[in-house]
């Protein structure tokens, strides 16, 4: 048992079963992870932390982007589809929103030591990082008063020892957040969808509306890929042809879904009410074939995009 | 983001990689990385410039010293407090109050990522989830509660952790179990017991 003060510092970890904290020792920082089952504890002393590195992730402009589409999906789920269950998919976005709102964006923490870097879970927001910075760089100032600020390099090594060795190589993490993107580029598909499933209903302006969203969406797509890439020209390209793969055969999907929803609408006692799985040949009847190469180009694509970022990663 | 002990004026983006330089990182508002986006912050310390240190053990000079396990012609400072073995200044290990060899510490090593670390699970957690849990079950609380109950009456005996936590989670599991088992005892004694009973006496 260990007789210390810990003093919580604010910050915690993101997540249903996890309650990620950091605590405040005398003369060291305790990063505890935990399952609410199982608690782990890593403890770095004031006098080894040789630096703290905080990375805030670059969420304004799907920020933006969000900020712009929530309002129009309500206003078409409200004032045209009249139900309020359309707004259920945009939700999470919603939800991420506020989130993004009032504690800004999500961000990593990393302690860097002479064995390399450890992530602190517990610090995953501005304001959290902000009260560690406060607390704690003090104390690892003053823990490391004795130690000259003087760079390695203008210090010539002992003749009889080994020349000072590099900090372990991190390897980068892989941007997972083009999964994300490309998530997001599907849902803000989706309400396309259904403002085009009303096509014919509204006036000149939703069909702008329509046009817009479209337009945004298919360039935050290019957007989202030339972040994942940023490689080469030949990547670029890929890129772009994916993408345009993918929104074809999500619009074709998207109007095939759209279709086949209203002829059940229209001939309710043959579809849907009696036998929903009989949806299924409406599906594929006003599929077309153009839809169907699309969709398995879109597929084979993606699992060649990703085998070749895994190879880029090895 | 990392710093290399050959070039410290640059650091590398945590994201992506990319060369960032130090001193705008450990400003007030940080840097923008160009390439990934994020706001990069961060700050180093006089440890991350200072050169590794360089240690060596003293050999043995009489021939009753004791010699380190690892390596016979050095001599024995400390004993491993986890094994025993004889260490040498190089193999010892402070890790808190305690002195430990290269091989316990590699046996404490976390398997999924190869990092030294501590566990403590939690048991008047478990102990409250066991009491909880199997109430949506109704029947699983014939083994949940007895669970339930020892599950807190160890929590009320194990070790405390290095952070503040109350017993009131024990106290509560127990208080459950308790009662989970006297209705159980109380519907079993009502459904078998009249019938029970009257057997014995007509017996």
């Amino acid at each position: 048992m260990d007789n210390l003060v810990y003093q919580p510092l604010p910050g915690r970890g993101f997540g249903l079963f996890r309650r990620d904290r950091v605590w405040l020792a005398e003369d060291h920082l305790l990063s505890v992870r935990s399952s609410r089952f199982v608690d782990i504890y890593e403890r770095f002393y004031f006098r080894d932390i040789h630096g703290i590195h905080f990375r805030e992730r670059a969420g304004e402009y799907w920020m933006i982007l969000i900020a712009f589409l929530l309002p129009c999906h309500a206003l078409v789920a409200l004032s045209i589809l009249h139900h309020w269950a359309w707004g259920i998919p945009l939700a999470p976005l919603g939800a991420w929103t506020l989130t993004y709102a009032l504690f800004g964006s999500q961000a990593e923490c990393q302690v860097q030591t002479s064995l390399g870097l450890h992530p602190v879970p517990a610090i995953s927001r501005r304001p959290s990082y902000d009260a560690l910075r406060e607390k704690l760089f003090p104390r690892i100032e003053a823990a490391q008063a004795e130690l000259e600020m003087q760079p390695a390099s203008t210090v010539p090594p002992p003749l009889n020892v080994p020349l000072p060795r590099i900090m372990p190589a991190v390897i980068p993490e892989p941007n997972r957040g083009w999964y994300f993107e490309g998530a997001f580029s599907i849902v803000a598909l989706a309400a396309i969808f259904s403002l085009w499933n009303q096509r014919g209903i509204h006036g000149v302006a939703f069909d702008w509306l329509e046009y817009g969203l479209s337009l945004a969406t298919f360039v935050s797509m290019l957007v989202a890929l030339a972040r994942a890439y940023r490689v080469d020209v030949g990547g670029g390209v890929l890129a772009c042809l994916w993408s345009i793969i993918v929104t074809q055969a999500i619009y074709g999907s998207g109007m095939a879904i759209a279709a086949s929803v209203q002829n059940t609408i229209a001939r309710p006692s043959r579809s849907l009410d009696h036998h929903p799985i009989r949806v299924l040949p409406d599906l594929l009847f006003y599929s077309t074939a153009a839809d169907a190469v699309c969709i398995t180009a879109a597929v084979v694509g993606t699992i060649l995009i990703m085998a070749r970022k895994k190879r880029q990663l090895e | 983001m990392v710093v290399s002990v050959a070039n410290p004026t640059v650091v590398a983006c945590l994201g992506c990689g990319s060369s960032l330089p130090s001193a705008e990182v450990a400003s007030e508002n940080g840097t923008r990385c160009l390439r990934c986006r994020s706001l990069q912050r961060g700050r180093l310390f006089p440890a991350a410039f200072r050169p590794p240190a360089v240690m060596s053990a003293p050999p043995i000079q009489q021939a009753n010293e004791a010699a380190c396990f690892h390596h016979s012609t050095k001599r024995a400072s400390v004993a491993c407090d986890h094994c025993g073995r004889f260490l040498c200044s190089l193999c010892q290990f402070a890790v808190g109050a305690q002195n430990l060899c290269p091989a316990c510490i590699d046996m404490a090593r976390d398997e999924a990522n190869g990092r030294w670390v501590a566990r403590r699970m939690n048991l008047d957690t478990v102990a409250l989830a066991t009491a909880t849990l199997p109430i949506f079950g109704l029947w699983t609380t014939l083994v949940g509660a007895p669970a339930a109950i020892y599950l807190g009456l160890r929590a009320l005996r194990q070790a405390p952790g290095p952070l503040p936590r109350g017993r009131w989670r024990s106290i509560v599991a127990i208080a459950l179990g308790a009662i989970q088992v006297l209705i159980w005892a109380i519907f079993l004694l009502t459904a078998f017991g009249t019938a029970l009973f009257r057997g014995g006496r007509l017996g």
